[in-house]
């Protein structure tokens, strides 16, 4: 090749690497956001792995969480900026505090024209430049002013506010009927977090929740970030974080009654004040079980967080003792166990329930089931769950 | 008289006039830039035009310019066409600056740290203008190095260039061939993903072997900076792999091309007497002046080498990224670089320290010595036949032993988890991620039948499934559904395939393929395998019937296969035998986001 030729085939490929480099260049913007969403993508997906891995088992597999066990996360509260609850009712007391204002306006206007009345007669009264006329002429003086300023539209003014007072109303009772609290704020809220819902999950994922035990009859939330001595690296950790995040689309078009578990703040009782719960140690053969309401129960089998493991029908998919024919395989198989002659059906559905650890099925696991659901259920919670899955023949 | 107070150029416009005055001046620094050529000088060399004065002022950048002065003023014509070099010699340096300069741009934007290292390669992949197309390079340049410094070992034997006097520039050359491994080696760590850090813990688990134990465990010690890779031995690598390889290399290299100026290049064989070396003694005929006509021809091998390669790494080679390393997940399949497969292949042969440490010290050993130990003195391929045999079966040798190096060769895997990773593989991407999201259809398909809705036959009634719960509950009836036409079928078509090839010791084995939603732009896909279990004889292989077809377990079951109980005349439930099903699999997500068919892998 002569060197003229050489000369251009080397200029023709530095010129030709330019152009491309340029071109690349150009494109770089693109291709690094392009980049990003994918790994976005991607972290979203190992943490969903991640999610299997470790998290399912009290948070739920489809992220509602388990009733009495964790809270849900797939969840409103964790999401919004305000409890659409709370800001009805706000906005209702607001309105009724406007109401009763203008009411009380309208009183003190009442009340001064009979006071002007009396005033006036007083003053005829009184003897001309006595201190006692002087001192009437003054509050007349002021009774006068108040009646000069008061609005008279203002019995009008309470008249539009009612409908919308009632309008108010019923739309607190619908939010209240889909479960939003009404005096709750939204978690970040509530917590007084101010660092954003990505570093709210990551603080609680890298260091647990110490002392979440307290809340949740000793179901802890333990540290899973390896800073904080958990099992997890902080990329998995980022990988959890992603995955949590992606159920803001999903979690903001939900109401607290689609979900299994809210959540707590310390100082919050587990089940409700007045409720008689059965307490560890009730001796089941002493109860009569009698009488459930399958209907309740059906319910009650999602509320208390059964239909999470033991699956319903449409329900959730995996099944550790499936609900379905429940109540023969109790008959046919349980009871012909020595230790369960002299039982019903029902007796050994209760002491399952009650104290899951007693008889552990031949395969079965003895960790996973809480142990606490006497503290949690009345005797009429026990009876309508017996009779629900006495209806699985 | 000066123009100013003491003599300047002015008084040089004042003599000459400007434009003579500043054309001399222009001249004057090109020829002390170029350390003897002026702009008439460089204008004839680059016209293929003789020098027009005397004496050759093409030469003097040779004597007097600190670059210039190490390459040969001339030539020896035969060694300037593509054989007998194959410029690999040149396009070894080439592909070393080209690893210096882009691994001077990643050193930025990297930090050894298990815990920032990962980060850094997506920070680099996302947000570091020309980041993929540097780490790309670099890859590449890596590969290319290595590849092109074996050939060049491999064209050195082959021409026996190695003989007397050039034995030391043979070792110094052995010795640069091993750093360019272990500089791609060590190299391999850093991004601290999954490859990385399996490919490494393999490679370094042979300095484990090295007798005696204190020694290996020493050695493994020294090298990892603790038992098991970590921060250690990640910063260990680093440092070896910016700092103490290249220098060495820097070093070698040096001696090496001095070395090759100081004998020349050797000439190919047949032009040599038998034992004459006249590499150094050119002909006036014969010589090709480095100026012009090298230099022309090493800057257009340079530009279109260049151009190649980025050529390459726009279109044809991205650097491949895995998830993050893991220490307690070792990834199916496994293995060291693939210039260290033939090493593997040796492994898989027997005992860890003959094959693994011995034998490729020996080897090693042999090579740096060759030079010393064939004092046969022609060159020529006739009279080399033996040698050039032997090489020719070394490189057999080696590429067998690579292949044996490979997972395709004597590992033995069970077919349900082969048949899962070929479909979904831990690491990299498969026909399952590669699926474009929309063309996702949720719904259970099986293997059984592509075209009907039907229900799958084997179910293990009443069972207890271990969870998280992989779709379908094969504990309950479950109907597969028609497959949908287009990618889904596709997709179920290459299971079946996969089924076919991996599924023979696997009885009436079916695959399933669940897809449901799980979040949004989330979607969950579970492989499934579920097959019967063989009846095993007492040497561990399974039983057959006495048609051939394999024997299969029969248990004890509350149901029959159909899924119904009965009760016996004393109010009991009856058993049934029913064939023993085991099933495998795994859950893979796919974000709508993630487009694995796209870039990036």
């Amino acid at each position: 090749m002569s060197i003229q030729n050489k000369i251009i085939v080397g200029i023709a490929s530095f010129v030709g690497t330019m152009l491309l480099i340029g071109w690349v260049i150009i494109n770089e913007p693109a291709r690094m956001e392009v980049f990003t969403k994918q790994w976005e993508g991607r972290s979203i997906e190992r943490g969903a792995e991640l999610y299997l891995n470790n998290c399912y088992s009290c948070h739920g597999e489809d992220g509602l969480g388990l009733a009495g066990y964790a809270p849900a996360l797939k969840n409103p509260m964790l999401f919004l900026d305000e409890n659409p609850g709370k800001v009805a009712n706000d906005q209702l007391r607001a309105l009724r505090a406007e109401r009763d204002r203008l009411v009380r306006a309208v009183e003190t206007y009442q009340a001064d024209i009979v006071e002007r009345a009396e005033l006036l007669a007083r003053l005829d009264a009184a003897p001309e430049g006595s201190e006692e006329r002087r001192r009437i002429q003054m509050r007349l003086d002021e009774v006068d002013t108040r009646i000069r300023l008061f609005d008279p539209t203002t019995p009008q003014k309470i008249e539009a506010l009612l409908p919308r007072i009632a309008e108010q109303e019923a739309k607190v009772e619908a939010l209240r009927a889909q479960g939003w609290e009404l005096n709750r704020e939204p978690r970040l809220k509530e917590l007084n977090w101010t660092g954003g819902l990505e570093a709210y999950l990551r603080s609680t994922l890298i260091a647990g929740r110490p002392t979440s035990g307290q809340l949740w009859n000793g179901n802890i939330m333990q540290a899973w970030g390896q800073e904080a001595g958990g099992p997890l690296r902080p990329d998995e950790i980022e990988n959890l974080v992603a995955f949590i995040m992606n159920y803001r689309e999903e979690a903001l078009k939900l109401t607290p009654n689609d979900i299994r578990q809210g959540f707590k703040i310390a100082g919050e009782g587990t089940v409700a004040a007045d409720k008689e719960v059965l307490g560890a140690g009730v001796d089941i053969i002493a109860l009569d079980l009698s009488g459930g309401d399958v209907t309740a129960g059906q319910q009650k089998y999602t509320s208390f967080g059964c239909a999470a493991c033991h699956s319903a029908p449409g329900g959730a998919a995996y099944s550790f003792a499936p609900t379905a024919g429940t109540y023969t395989r109790v008959q046919n198989v349980r009871l012909r166990l020595d230790q369960f002659s002299g039982y019903t059906a029902e007796q050994y559905l209760a002491e399952s329930i009650l104290y899951p650890s007693r008889y552990i099925v031949p395969g079965g696991e003895a960790v996973q089931m809480p142990a606490n659901y006497a503290d949690q259920m009345d005797l009429k919670d026990l009876r309508d769950i017996i009779a629900y899955l006495s209806t699985y023949r | 008289m000066s123009v100013l107070p003491f003599p300047s150029f002015l008084d040089d416009i004042k003599e000459k006039g400007v434009r003579k005055a500043v054309m001399e001046l222009i001249d004057e620094t090109v020829e002390r830039i170029t350390a003897g050529m002026n702009i008439q000088d460089i204008r004839e060399a680059l016209r293929g035009d003789p020098p027009s004065r005397r004496p050759n002022p093409r030469l003097t950048p040779h004597a007097d310019a600190f670059w210039m002065h190490m390459r040969p003023s001339y030539y020896h014509q035969a060694v300037t066409g593509i054989y007998p070099t194959f410029r690999l010699g040149f396009l070894s340096t080439f592909t070393f600056v080209i690893e210096i300069i882009t691994g001077m741009f990643l050193m930025i934007f990297y930090t050894p740290s298990p815990t920032a290292a990962y980060q850094n390669m997506i920070n680099i992949m996302t947000n570091v203008p020309l980041g993929q197309f540097m780490r790309d390079l670099h890859r590449l340049g890596a590969e290319a190095m290595v590849i092109v410094v074996a050939l060049h070992t491999i064209r050195t034997f082959a021409t026996g260039s190695y003989k007397k006097p050039r034995q030391f520039t043979w070792f110094t050359g052995m010795v640069l061939l091993v750093l360019t491994l272990f500089l791609s080696f060590t190299g391999y760590l850093l991004p601290w993903d999954q490859l990385a850090f399996w490919a490494v813990t393999i490679g370094t688990s042979m300095a484990e072997a090295a007798p005696p134990e204190i020694v290996g465990t020493n050695l493994n010690l020294l090298l990892r900076g603790a038992p098991d890779i970590g921060a250690g031995g990640l910063l260990r690598f680093y440092l070896l792999h910016v700092f103490l390889l290249p220098m060495l290399t820097v070093i070698f290299l040096g001696v090496h091309y001095y070395k090759v100026v100081l004998h020349g290049h050797s000439l190919p064989p047949r032009l040599e007497e038998i034992g004459q070396d006249t590499a150094k003694r050119v002909p006036m005929d014969k010589r090709v002046y480095f100026i012009p006509d090298v230099a022309t021809t090493e800057v257009m091998w340079f530009g279109m080498t260049i151009f190649v390669m980025v050529v390459m790494v726009i279109w044809f080679f991205h650097a491949p990224l895995e998830t993050h390393a893991n220490p307690n997940v070792t990834p199916l399949h496994t293995t060291a670089p693939w210039y260290f497969y033939w090493l593997q292949g040796l492994l898989k042969l027997g005992d860890k320290v003959l094959f693994g440490l011995v034998l490729p010290a020996v080897l090693l050993i042999a090579f740096f010595v060759y030079p010393y130990l064939d004092v046969a003195k022609s060159r020529r391929y006739a009279h080399r036949r033996f040698q050039l045999s032997l090489m020719l079966s070394f490189i057999f040798v080696m590429l067998l032993l690579s292949y044996m190096g490979t997972a395709k060769w004597g590992v033995q895997t069970a077919g349900d988890q082969e048949i899962v990773q070929a479909l979904a593989p831990m690491e990299g991407v498969g026909p399952v991620r590669a699926m474009p999201f929309d063309a996702w259809v949720n719904g259970t398909y099986c293997t059984s039948d592509l075209d009907r809705d039907h229900k799958l036959q084997h179910v293990q009634w009443g069972a207890t499934m271990p969870r998280p719960l992989l779709y379908p509950d094969t504990s309950r009836e479950v109907l597969c559904q028609a497959v949908p036409e287009g990618k889904m079928r596709k997709l179920m078509e290459e299971f079946v395939r996969l089924k076919h090839k991996w599924g023979k010791d696997l009885p009436n084995v079916v695959g399933i393929l669940t897809v449901s939603d799980y979040q949004h732009d989330l979607k969950r896909i579970d492989l499934k395998v579920i097959w019967n279990v063989p009846e095993l004889g007492a040497d561990g292989k399974p039983l057959r019937n006495p048609d051939g077809s394999i024997k299969i377990k029969m248990v004890e079951s509350l149901y029959d296969v159909d899924g119904r109980q009965e009760l016996d005349a004393n109010g009991l439930p009856k058993t049934f035998m029913v064939p023993a099903i085991q099933f495998s699999g795994k859950q893979v997500f796919v974000h709508r986001l993630s487009e694995y068919q796209g870039v990036g892998h």
